[in-house]
């Protein structure tokens, strides 16, 4: 909470002038948000927490190359989606949706067994199953204007696409993935009405 | 099912956000603490000499096609205007090509292109260090 109230300047500023700890707290703030990034463009858990690791590590690195020209959000953002892309071209592997659903079953059978959590389990697999179904590129876009909330104009920075290629973009994500998920929703109420 | 834009980032919030593995916080803080590389200084990719010689450059060669021929014979020729060391090299023996209009067009178009590339190499190279 505390850090918070320190703004991501002050923060840089305090680690570039000899207190690395201060990054911690950068750290803390901007880790989970990263690594859903990975997650969702990767589709690998411990590729994603690796990169992530490898993300912030660079990112320290090269504080000192951050001209406060964007907002360093902006700025994180940008390193994580580059490094995620050349993970991606390294790899070569494509998306191992089986890694999170076995997860997600395993949630759910370690959990409370109810069949509330059952559902929702089941519909965030659903969820996940769609967006895995996106091109990269959609994937990458409707990661970062809904899930890392950044507006259109930073998108285009993080991407280095155009504005209007990121409109486009989003546009098309949005009901490839709406339509995605209502055929799979529909087999979603199918499996619960023979149950 | 959803109808507004609003509702598709509640939804996507709530079940496609991840946390981070509890450790990873650590484990990243131990690897800088591990490694005592000190952080990377930016440097710009044109130093200032060199962008002093780059616009000396195309402002030398802006004069050799603006300038006509005669300005310079009469500089190395006049010892009022034609300085000491100017007379230390052999300029007698170099000749000024009076260029025609259009050699005179084409090659300032291809200074100021080049000077454009430049900075558009400079831009386009910062944008891939950034």
């Amino acid at each position: 909470m505390e850090n918070q109230k320190v703004s991501d300047s002050d923060l840089i500023r305090e680690v570039l002038s000899g207190n690395p700890r201060s990054y911690a707290a950068l750290l803390s703030r901007y880790q989970h948000m990263v690594f859903t990034l990975a997650m969702r463009m990767l589709g690998h858990r411990e590729l994603a927490e690796e990169t992530t690791q490898d993300i912030f590590v660079k990112v320290y690195r090269s504080l000192r190359s951050f001209r406060g020209d964007s907002k360093f959000s902006t700025w994180l953002y940008r390193i994580a989606y580059r490094s995620i892309l050349d993970v991606r071209a390294r790899e070569n592997r494509k998306p191992l949706r089986a890694n999170e659903y076995s997860e997600v079953q395993a949630c759910s059978l370690t959990g409370e067994s109810t069949w509330e959590a059952l559902m929702v389990t089941e519909r965030r697999a659903h969820i996940l199953k769609a967006l895995e179904q996106l091109s990269p590129r959609d994937k990458s876009v409707l990661s970062l204007y809904y899930l890392q909330e950044l507006s259109i104009k930073e998108i285009a920075e993080v991407t280095d696409l155009s504005t209007s290629v990121v409109k486009v973009s989003l546009f098309r994500a949005r009901e490839r993935f709406k339509e995605l998920l209502e055929s799979t929703e529909e087999g979603l109420q199918l499996r619960t009405y023979n149950t | 099912m959803m109808e507004s834009d609003e509702e598709l980032r509640k939804l996507l919030q709530e079940n496609a956000m991840e946390k981070a593995p509890e450790d990873l916080f650590l484990r990243v803080l131990n690897t800088l603490e591990s490694d005592s590389t000190p952080l990377a200084e930016h440097k710009p990719l044109i130093s200032k000499k060199g962008w002093t010689g780059i616009v000396l450059g195309i402002l030398s060669l802006c004069a050799m096609v603006l300038l006509p021929a005669s300005f310079f014979e009469q500089l190395t020729h006049n010892p009022v205007t034609g300085t000491q060391w100017f007379h230390f090299f052999n300029w007698e023996g170099i000749h000024f090509p009076e260029f025609s209009k259009t050699t005179r067009i084409g090659i300032m178009t291809f200074a100021v292109f080049g000077l454009l590339h430049i900075l558009w190499m400079k831009q386009h190279l910062s944008r891939i260090y950034k």
